[in-house]
């Protein structure tokens, strides 16, 4: 390995995912320590261990700070294309009231220590993810996202995360295209400045960002975004021609309004809302839907009235699922399979959450069900299921299964509870009545991964 | 290992004797072990397939004299799984797991040599791994190399990096 050409060393060195273990790596030998110059990423989190050794009486005085190591590695290299720095995540868990931190030591979208080392990068930088201590940067306004953008003339990618970010002085950022914000406090309430100057992005995750009164979205270019939000913003605009792929995460805004003509995947969680407009969305193939049982109606009914009716794929649960007991019975809003299929034409594929499965199975018991119009394209069903009464759920599948003619394809995941002779029982059952259909079995459970049992035959 | 290879290569050479396939090439090791694969495998390894468009087509004995018997199966399987699409986190990680230390840098360099991207991409990230949060002495051994600083640049080194030396995972003399 001594001959080892530089060019494979470099490859090694750039995928190490720490600039710690880079560093080290430099005084192995000459070669690796020059190799180490053609690194274009820069990584550097601080662990836990690390901060609580920067805090230690005992210990105090042999860590070097953290915005030291980060500013020397910057003047050392000049050039890098990645940088990425922060927290360890295991730090979140430290809340301001535990320590009353008045320090700025790890406050790292802090204005002056931004100005430190981001200027050397102006001309090299496409990627900068900073990960702010919460503790130190919860309470302190920064200005970092307009330095960013007066400074970094070809940045593509930004990440920010855990601070309070100011917008006014924000330039232009013509070449930005891809932008999150996580845990972020944002003082543009309705969006504007965003939208105003970063007009170019693709795609934009807004999870958990707060500040919102009446944000809109506006943005030609965008064709990805993931947008959690909390309960409050009073409505919800995203007017996005070239968006094809939407996560949408609220509680219970009055108002939504989505303008996506591109729009063929869509995420949609919310437990309420009093309008839901759906302009020029004629396009959604699928749908994952995640609502208040209460609400689906109203909801769907808004799917029905916006022509959203190409839709092939649909996912349905509820929030806040009902728990559902075994041997008690839950009061719980019925809804039709059937009248769920005749919203839909087109589907091929279904699948429903828990909560979903009950109240429709619920629906069967007091009343059998009409012909949709869905039934006729449905090939594939996924259900999570928990058996309360055998026979009801027994007579449940095989009514769906003599409706819709071309389901060929069952999945069933059971839930953990359910005694294993009751499992075993409507799994034999099922594929004695129905040899035809390839039936796939599991379990699943509260907060953990479903685990399939059985493959298809 | 003998065993497993010569089983591999009488897999490799039955399909010889399928009519469909009697455009084979033959990949010749430093030890001279030859290996018929198909055609299609030559796509994956850049080196071996512009020596074919060099030619013509004409030849389809390619010499790899930096290749050794013991390592070229393993470039064929994981291009083979390439070709199939199924390159998965899965197979990536039951591959690496039957590798030493050594034989990981062999493929490395047999990669490098044959010019396979993804396995190329694949190796880096796995030797990256095996080196992250050792010590410089460890890293030495791993990279079978010398310590060529003077010990005056060493110990400057040392001293500017010394941020870097506290938390790594103590030395495990058998990880060879």
């Amino acid at each position: 390995m001594e001959n080892l050409p530089s060019p494979l060393v470099v490859e090694i060195l750039t995928r190490l995912k720490d600039s710690s273990d880079l560093a080290r790596c430099r005084a192995v030998s000459t070669t690796l320590n020059q190799a180490s110059n053609e690194v274009r990423s820069l990584t550097l989190h601080c662990s836990m261990s690390r901060y609580l050794k920067s805090r230690s009486p005992e210990t105090k005085h042999l860590v070097t700070p953290f915005k030291t190591v980060l500013k020397n590695l910057v003047h050392r290299s000049r050039d890098f294309e990645s940088v990425s720095i922060g927290v360890d995540r295991s730090l979140g868990g430290i809340s301001f009231d535990d320590v009353e931190d008045e320090s700025d030591d790890l406050h790292l979208t802090e204005f002056n220590f931004i100005l430190d080392w981001l200027p050397c990068l102006s001309r090299s930088i496409k990627s900068l993810s900073v990960s702010d201590f919460w503790v130190q940067s919860c309470w302190r306004r920064s200005k970092a996202l307009s330095l960013i953008s007066s400074t970094c003339y070809g940045l593509v990618q930004l990440v920010i995360r855990n601070a309070w970010l100011a917008v006014d002085g924000l330039c232009l950022m013509p070449t930005l295209t891809n932008l999150t914000l996580e845990f972020v406090r944002l003082d543009d309430e309705d969006l504007n400045m965003i939208n105003t100057c970063f007009p170019n992005l693709t795609q934009l995750n807004l999870i958990g960002v707060g500040g919102f009164k009446e944000p809109s979205i506006n943005l030609s270019r965008l064709q990805i975004c993931q947008w959690s939000v909390s309960n409050a913003p009073l409505s919800l605009t995203i007017c996005a021609p070239s968006l094809v792929d939407f996560h949408l995460k609220c509680i219970k805004p009055k108002l939504i309004f989505l303008d996506a003509p591109s729009l063929s995947n869509f995420n949609l969680s919310l437990e309420n809302t009093d309008e839901l407009v759906l302009k020029n969305c004629g396009n959604i193939q699928c749908l994952q839907l995640e609502v208040e049982c209460l609400s689906l109606g109203f909801i769907l009914s808004m799917f029905r009235r916006y022509h959203c009716i190409v839709v092939e794929r649909l996912n349905l649960d509820f929030v806040r699922r009902t728990q559902i007991v075994i041997g008690v019975e839950v009061d719980q809003v019925e809804f039709g399979f059937d009248i769920l299929l005749n919203y839909f034409p087109n589907i091929r594929y279904l699948s429903l959450g828990s909560g979903a499965w009950h109240a429709m199975e619920s629906s069967f018991r007091s009343g059998s069900f009409e012909n949709a119009t869905g039934m006729k394209t449905l090939k594939e069903l996924i259900a999570h299921i928990v058996v309360l009464e055998i026979e009801f759920t027994l007579a449940f599948i095989f009514s769906i299964l003599d409706k819709c003619t071309q389901l060929g394809d069952i999945s069933m995941l059971i839930h953990s509870d359910v005694d294993p002779c009751v499992a075993g029982n409507l799994i034999s059952t099922c594929r004695s009545k129905f040899p035809g259909v390839r039936w796939r079995w599991g379990i699943w459970k509260e907060g953990i991964k479903d685990t399939w049992v059985s493959d298809g035959i | 290992m003998a065993e497993e290879v010569s089983s591999q290569m009488n897999s490799l050479s039955i399909s010889e004797t399928n009519p469909s396939s009697s455009a084979t090439i033959s990949l010749v090791s430093g030890d001279d072990i030859v290996f018929k694969v198909e055609p299609t495998i030559a796509k994956e390894m850049e080196t071996v397939q512009s020596f074919i468009d060099e030619t013509d087509g004409k030849i389809t004995t390619i010499p790899l004299p930096n290749i050794s018997s013991h390592d070229l199966p393993y470039v064929i399987e994981y291009c083979e799984k390439s070709i199939a699409g199924k390159i998965t986190k899965e197979f990536e990680a039951e591959f690496v797991k039957k590798l030493n230390n050594e034989e990981v840098k062999e493929l490395f360099l047999a990669a490098n040599y044959l010019n396979i991207k993804k396995l190329l991409d694949f190796l880096s990230q796995v030797i990256a791994d095996r080196i992250a949060n050792k010590s410089v002495e460890y890293v030495r051994r791993y990279f079978g190399i010398e310590n060529d600083f003077t010990p005056e640049e060493e110990a400057k080194l040392r001293e500017e990096l010394a941020w870097t030396f506290t938390g790594v995972d103590p030395d495990d003399e058998d990880e060879n």
